[in-house]
């Protein structure tokens, strides 16, 4: 804004001040820190309008005034003033700056704003962080790296989608989850397998009411945009590869099951004597023996592979640049079948008029992924094989009489043979999908007149899955697809899903900045959003297994399942081959307009002022448009006078903020709750295969934007050079709670959605940064941060109790409390269950009625993390933890694992090895006459999910300048790194992670721990 | 005069952007249909009564088999039904709602399609096929609502007691109170009376005349009205031979209708009623037969048909405990829902007989019954009742093989609790698990309506026993 100024003012200034001074011509070359010659070096005369570019070899020549300044700047290279002398050559060194990048904030729309002036709360993520971390999707890689954003993976599928959550749950029903903006462009929040994670530049967390209100219709939850990597104007071709190559591994189980002697005796002690049975049955005895003890858990896990092949591209020349890339990518999950295979492409291009008042961006990426996926992952069905990992029976032998793994058993379904089952589908059985997704922007602004300045936007998320699964008709599974009387076996799935979101966005900025202190700037925006779903599927029947995927029997083919010859008639007639198909389309729009304004005077007081109206489809016409606004103020404590020469104080700011936002997403999903404000009907099967009508929604027409609004205030800070950080405290209110409300049953449609409550979220979040050593040879540093989050329910119709199985919602609990029979022990007596009725008494006698909330919530109150960064003349360790507190889930896999009435069709917990038999034993483990009871709604297998792990740790080396000098390289670096190495927590299972909303864990997919060897190198 | 050319166009282009945006916002629902298109023509009825029909549903007062001494747990049992075997009937049992959601669905389907043909403009063509329609929607309603009265009624010789909600209008928010046994009773009947005005003479896939006098002689039994009951079963013994022992095989295979009065049909991708007891894939069975039923069935095994009806004797193995049920082997394991046979009507009548003194008469009739399940050349013995607790225990015993599986057992030990004093009592060796009795005073006699339907409505009223 000042060089606008300046622009305007300067031809005044030249006239007076140029024949003042005599001229002179200098000349000089502009190097690097690294000493390569820098082009595209801007050098202006200062205070006029004179100025140059170095050329390619780095060499300038201006004529300029003696006594005048010389200002040499660079993006990236810290801005350099030289007084003209008498020397006639003036050759400079730029130093990097590498916190100049990082501290461009990316908020809202728009380009990046320098960070001192942002007034919101934001936290930004660099490419530092997320670059060259083995997790096939980046938002893993995010978690904890921003105080107040809890991602949890509840899958160890690579790839696998996280539930994301920023300052906590804001909504009962409605989508929980921020908005991302990639590249301008708004995507999938639940899909990023198909991104390479090393394209991304920045990532900035906007967490506050401000900073979402500017994208009010669906900022609710919170804002996170991404910015891609952009090649420099003037900048020579930079070719970069990374390399990484490594194995997942399981992570160590909590938990233990029983050896083949300590399940024989417990079957036998309980009467259920599978082994023995099994062992005196001539046709299952060869599959047990005494002598067999086989951990199941590490038959179906294994080392998977992991590997990384990555070239960029960047260059640029004086009014376009281009940065490109391409990766190839692969992950094996850490049980059989699970992987993602990726290849990816990206071209960021950036182009700009001789003189600067047009610009346009372009961003593409295209990506192709295919995945392979385990069966019922989470589900309690015999294919699952973390089912086997804790049931399977460990006298069963995993190996046939050849030594090759068992994957036949008894060749059908049964508890008897789980292991055989699950190997079997795993094998030979498919259940995969590929993904294409491409991610398109292409922008332009135009200054028009002076300090107006136009510009547009259009984007797209364009995803393409296509599924397939197939059960052969070899496997045990088919032999009853289509049916077990059919003659030909085997089933094929096979869906085709596209997802194609369009945006686009046209505004008009005005800035200007007057008496060089006050600066303003007022926009105004429409914007128009639109998402289109469509999917296609069938169900072809019969496979001949040697045309696998590409064939079925045709569907009109006939068949007389035990019938005799001539007795062929309609009755008798079956049609098993009959594909089913299906097919839907959904489409969502959003349209919007809105003003921003902002001011700031002399870089110490900000103002920022935000309004927008917002439509959308979901609702009806009366309440379609929801109004959101926002104001925020910043004071500069440090560019204060008093300050100014402070040698304590290095960074002061104090914010303070305000913003309402809104949510239209009714039942979570951008596809979901499209049409509730209508009655509608559908056709499908009726009876005795004809056509019939049904009623399929009920209509309410009052439904209406869910609304956030926020309180944020905020102090960012710099300490001696050493210490920085942040501190903010925040309070939520999220009124009109959507939520599917129960409605009678009478009607057929026990719920309506309906907005009919409050919730609250207030917290407090901390970042810190402390550099401890920081000299030439060593760099020592320690960073951390730290939310806490207490969520509490303030509104929920009239009082009343939502009761959703384990968990309620009531006024005054939090967002999904456990609400339980509290479990008190066992009774030494007689080994049976000791309760507590609803006033605390104990009680033999389990009652529903005496639920209480037992103050436990499946959302964490605390998360954060820790790390150490450490390096030594360019040999760095880098250590990050990551902790989440106060989070609790039903361990149900474990219960499966201590229910005494499936003693003979699974194995056991090692615990069971305590229970109850003789009066006066005092254990936690009742007998067996007390039955199953992991089903009753107690707390007894409620578990602390609190943990801590050593997220990452790298161990790096960089080629110091020295050595680089004699090489053709400029920058390279080898690495060793682990993700998830150790994990310390109170949690029986495989991983205490677990996708946010998951209130109860069964034999989940655990993620993996991941060790890769890496290169970096850069020409 | 070029850069405002160039800078026209751009601003231009930029309106073209974010133009035509705003009625893109009136998105009508896609592949649905709405309240004004969905009911035109008699054919559209005709598809809404296509959707209420399938509502009309045996399995769920089949899965009540399971809390009686028919079933014990299945060899390959994993919880399946666990804790319902186990007499654990709450207000969150789905097994108890699905009785509530079932045939209110069917109800709410049937003043879906009524309201719809109450719009439509008939050809004098079409008027036999509308009537007809009209006829089978208020027979199904009258079925449901009988359904709902037998289930959650809390007493049904108590006319002023409550039953449930009688409907016949669409319900979307109403929360509306329990009509008494009466009301609903008098609106059954006021149904019965319009279907038997319009319906045709449809087969026993369909509503048909003949089902809706089983209805009215099944709810005589239950209401109590013997010389009606008496009265209606015998109407359909006049019309409906009893199947020989071919035809009764034949007919749990679905190819026969000798004695099928009613039959829900079931074809291929419907769900199965063997999925009851057994893992449709495999066979393997989480639920069956009950060893006190199987050694009654076992008594005649070799001159009564039933034993080897109920009996899946090729996939059991009685020697190790194991045997399972053997009514629903269809392909898949899918069958047809036999609603109303007609030796139903003979156990009503005997019934009926018996409670009005008629003893002589009541042995009369079960004989009848009895010999037509006996293989060629065997004959029953003609009962001779002692007293009237005498033949009600014989019939409810020949109730229980007779009509095994059929859903049928639990409601017939509640109509009967009081005056034989009984209870559910399963044999020791069927309930391991020590859940071996239900005693006649027992509240999980009667349903509970279901917590969802008291969460939402705050006009209802749960049966005793259940909590508030």
């Amino acid at each position: 804004m000042k060089s606008k100024l300046t622009k305007i003012l300067t031809p005044l200034l030249v006239l007076c001040v140029s024949f003042a001074f005599g001229q002179k011509t200098i000349t000089g070359n502009v190097k690097g820190q690294d000493g390569l010659p820098l082009p595209g070096v801007s050098v202006v005369e200062v205070g006029t309008s004179n100025g140059t570019q170095t050329d390619f070899d780095g060499n300038y020549s201006i004529r300029v005034a003696e006594g005048s300044q010389l200002r040499f700047t660079y993006v990236g290279q810290k801005t350099v003033t030289r007084t003209v002398g008498s020397a006639s050559v003036i050759n400079v060194t730029m130093e990097d700056d590498a916190t100049q990048l990082s501290e461009v904030v990316v908020v809202g729309y728009g380009v990046g704003q320098d960070k001192t002036k942002v007034a919101s709360a934001v936290t930004t993520v660099t490419s530092e962080t997320i670059e060259s971390r083995p997790n096939a999707s980046f938002v893993q890689t995010l978690q904890s790296q921003a105080p107040g954003l809890n991602i949890s993976t509840g899958s160890g599928q690579p790839g696998a989608n996280s539930t994301i959550l920023l300052r906590g749950v804001t909504s009962l029903s409605g989508n929980i989850e921020p908005l991302f903006i990639l590249d301008g462009v708004p995507v999938d929040e639940d899909n990023f397998r198909s991104i390479n994670p090393n394209d991304i530049a920045q990532i900035d967390v906007l967490k506050d009411g401000s900073a979402s209100a500017l994208y009010g219709n669906r900022g609710a939850a919170g804002v996170i945009v991404i910015t891609t990597k952009k090649g420099r104007f003037n900048s020579n071709l930079e070719i970069t590869y990374r390399g990484q190559s490594g194995f997942t591994s399981p992570q160590d189980p909590n938990f233990d099951i029983m050896s083949t002697s300590e399940i024989i005796a417990l079957e036998r002690l309980s009467g259920s004597t599978n082994f023995d049975t099994m062992a005196a049955d001539p046709a299952r005895s060869f599959l047990v023996s005494e002598n067999t003890n086989t951990n199941w858990a590490d038959v179906i896990t294994r080392t998977g592979s992991t590997q990384l092949h990555e070239l960029s591209f960047t260059s640029g020349s004086s009014n376009a640049s281009n940065f490109t890339s391409l990766s190839y990518f692969e992950q094996e999950g850490i049980t059989r079948r699970s992987n993602l295979q990726r290849f990816t492409f990206r071209t960021n291009f950036n182009g700009k008029s001789e003189n600067g008042k047009f610009n346009y961006v372009t961003n593409l990426t295209a990506n192709f992924s295919k995945s392979n996926f385990i069966q019922n992952e989470g589900q309690g069905f015999l294919a699952n094989p973390f089912l086997v990992a804790y049931l399977a029976k460990p006298y069963l032998r995993s190996r046939n009489d050849e030594g090759e793994l068992d994957i036949i058993g008894l060749n059908r379904d049964g508890f008897d043979v789980t292991p055989y089952v699950s190997l079997n589908n795993t094998f030979l059985n498919t259940a995969n999908d590929e993904e294409l997704k491409l991610i398109g922007s292409a922008s332009m602004n135009y200054e028009i007149l002076p300090n107006v300045t136009v510009g547009g936007l259009i984007g797209m998320d364009y995803t393409q899955i296509n599924d397939l699964n197939i059960t052969s008709p070899l496997s045990i599974y088919g032999q009853n697809a289509p049916s077990p009387d059919s003659e030909l076996k085997g089933s094929q799935f096979e869906q085709q899903r596209r997802d194609f979101q369009f945006t686009s966005n046209a505004s008009v900025t005005y800035e200007n900045v007057w008496n060089d202190k006050h600066s303003v700037e007022v926009s105004g925006f429409v914007e128009f959003n639109q998402n289109i779903f469509d999917a296609f599927s069938f169900t072809g029947f019969g496979i001949d297994p040697r045309l696998e995927g590409y064939n079925f029997a045709p569907g009109d083919l006939r068949e007389f399942p035990d019938v005799d010859p001539g007795d062929e008639s309609l009755t008798n007639l079956q049609l098993y081959y009959a594909p089913t198909v299906g097919s839907s389309r959904t489409e969502v729009a959003l349209f919007s307009y809105f003003g921003l304004a902002k001011y700031d005077y002399d870089n110490k007081y900000g103002l920022d002022l935000s309004i927008r109206r917002d439509a959308s489809s979901r609702f009806n016409r009366s309440n379609k448009w929801g109004t959101f606004w926002s104001a925020a103020a910043r004071w500069n404590i440090s560019n204060e006078d008093f300050l100014a020469n402070s040698t304590v104080v290095d960074n002061l700011k104090l914010r303070a903020s305000y913003g309402t936002a809104g949510n239209d997403r009714i039942t979570g999903g951008r596809f979901g709750g499209t049409n509730l404000t209508f009655n509608l009907y559908g056709v499908g099967g009726g009876y005795n295969a004809s056509q019939g009508i049904f009623a399929t929604g009920l209509a309410n027409p009052d439904l209406k934007w869910e609304t956030t609004e926020q309180y944020n205030v905020g102090l960012d800070f710099g300490f001696f050079q050493r210490l920085s950080g942040s501190i903010d405290v925040y309070r939520k209110n999220t009124d009109d709670l959507f939520f599917a409300t129960p409605n009678t049953l009478i009607s057929t449609f026990g719920s309506l959605s309906k907005n009919i409550g409050s919730m609250r979220n207030e917290g407090v979040e901390l970042a810190l940064n402390y550099k401890l050593v920081s000299n030439q040879d060593l760099q020592i540093e320690l960073r951390g941060n730290a939310a806490f989050n207490k969520n509490e329910i303030t509104d929920l119709l009239e009082g009343e109790r939502i009761e959703q199985g384990r968990i309620a919602l009531e006024e005054g609990q939090p967002f999904n409390s456990f609400y339980a029979v509290r479990w008190a022990g066992v009774n030494p007596a007689n080994g049976l269950p000791i309760y507590l009725d609803a006033d605390g008494n104990p009680t033999s006698e389990y009652n529903p009625d005496d639920r209480v909330f037992v103050d436990k919530s499946i959302i964490p109150e605390l998360t954060g993390g820790f790390g150490a960064y450490v390096n030594y003349k360019g040999l760095s360790l880098d250590a990050f933890f990551s902790f989440v507190g106060d989070v609790f889930r039903y361990n149900n896999a474990f219960g499966v694992a201590e229910d005494p009435s499936l003693i003979g069709l699974a194995n056991m917990s090692t615990t069971m090895n305590n229970i109850w038999t003789t009066p006066g034993q005092v254990t936690d483990v009742p007998g067996l006459a007390a039955g199953s009871t992991r089903n009753l709604l107690t707390d007894r297998y409620l578990e602390n999910a609190s943990y801590l792990r050593l997220r990452n740790i790298t161990l790096a080396y960089s080629l110091q300048p020295d050595v680089l000098e004699k090489l053709p390289i400029k920058r390279a670096r080898v690495y060793l790194q682990g993700e998830n190495l150790i994990t310390w927590s109170a949690w029986r299972g495989f991983d205490p992670e677990a996708g946010a909303l998951r209130v109860q864990d069964f034999f989940n997919f655990p993620t993996p721990r991941i060790l890769t060897l890496g290169v970096d190198i850069t020409l | 005069m070029k850069r405002f050319l160039v800078k026209s166009g751009f601003l231009i282009g930029l309106l073209f952007l974010v133009a035509s945006c705003e009625e893109q916002l009136e998105i009508d629902p896609i592949g649905s249909l709405g309240d004004n298109n969905t009911f035109l023509t008699v054919n559209d009825l005709q598809q809404g009564l296509n959707a209420a029909y399938t509502g009309v549903d045996q399995s769920d007062d089949i899965v009540f088999d399971i809390i009686t001494d028919e079933v014990k747990i299945g060899a390959d049992n994993g919880g399946q039904r666990f804790n319902f075997y186990n007499f654990n009937l709450n207000s969150q049992s789905g097994e108890a709602t699905n009785h509530w959601t079932g045939n209110y669905f069917v109800i709410n389907a049937v003043n879906r399609t009524l309201d719809g043909a109450s719009r439509i403009e008939v050809d004098a063509a079409d008027q036999a096929a509308y009537d007809n329609i009209l006829g089978q929607l208020y027979g199904l309603r009258a079925f449901a609502h009988f359904n709902l009265l037998k289930w959650f009624a809390t007493d049904y010789t108590d006319g002023s007691s409550l039953a449930v909600p009688y409907v016949d209008f669409i319900v979307t928010i109403e929360e509306l109170p329990r009509n008494t046994v009466s009301e609903v009773v008098a609106g059954i009947n006021a149904d019965l009376a319009q279907a038997e005005s319009l319906i045709g003479a449809n087969n026993n896939e369909l509503v048909n005349p003949d089902m809706l006098t089983a209805i009215r002689a099944r709810m005589a039994l239950y209401l109590e009205d013997f010389a009606a009951a008496e009265s209606f079963a015998q109407d359909l013994i006049d019309t409906y031979p009893l199947a020989n022992t071919a035809q009764y095989q034949a007919m749990y295979g679905d190819a026969d209708n000798t004695e099928v009065i009613f039959k829900a049909r079931r074809v291929a991708g419907d769900a199965p009623i063997g999925g009851i007891w057994v893992f449709t894939g495999s066979g393997n069975p989480f639920l069956e037969m009950s060893n006190s039923l199987y050694d009654v069935l076992l008594a005649n095994a070799a001159i009564d048909v039933r034993f080897g009806v109920n009996f899946w004797a090729a996939a059991s193995d009685p020697d190790n405990n194991s045997h399972l049920v053997g009514k629903y082997l269809g392909p898949a394991f899918i069958n047809d829902h036999k609603i109303f046979r007609v030796s139903e009507m003979y156990l009503i009548k005997a019934e009926a007989q018996a409670r009005t003194g008629d003893l002589p008469g009541a042995a009369d009739t079960l004989k009848e019954l009895r010999d037509a399940r006996l293989f060629d050349g065997f004959t029953s013995a003609l009962e001779s009742f002692a007293n009237v607790n005498d033949a009600l225990t014989t019939i409810l015993a020949e109730r229980r093989v007779e009509l095994a599986f059929e859903g049928h057992r639990y409601l017939d030990i509640r109509r009967l609790r009081d005056v034989l004093n009984i209870g559910i009592s399963r044999a020791a060796i069927d309930c391991p698990t020590g859940q071996c009795t239900l005693p006649p005073d027992d509240f999980r006699f009667n349903l509970p309506i279901p917590l969802a339907e008291l969460n939402a409505n705050s006009n209802m009223v749960q049966n005793p026993g259940y909590g508030s």
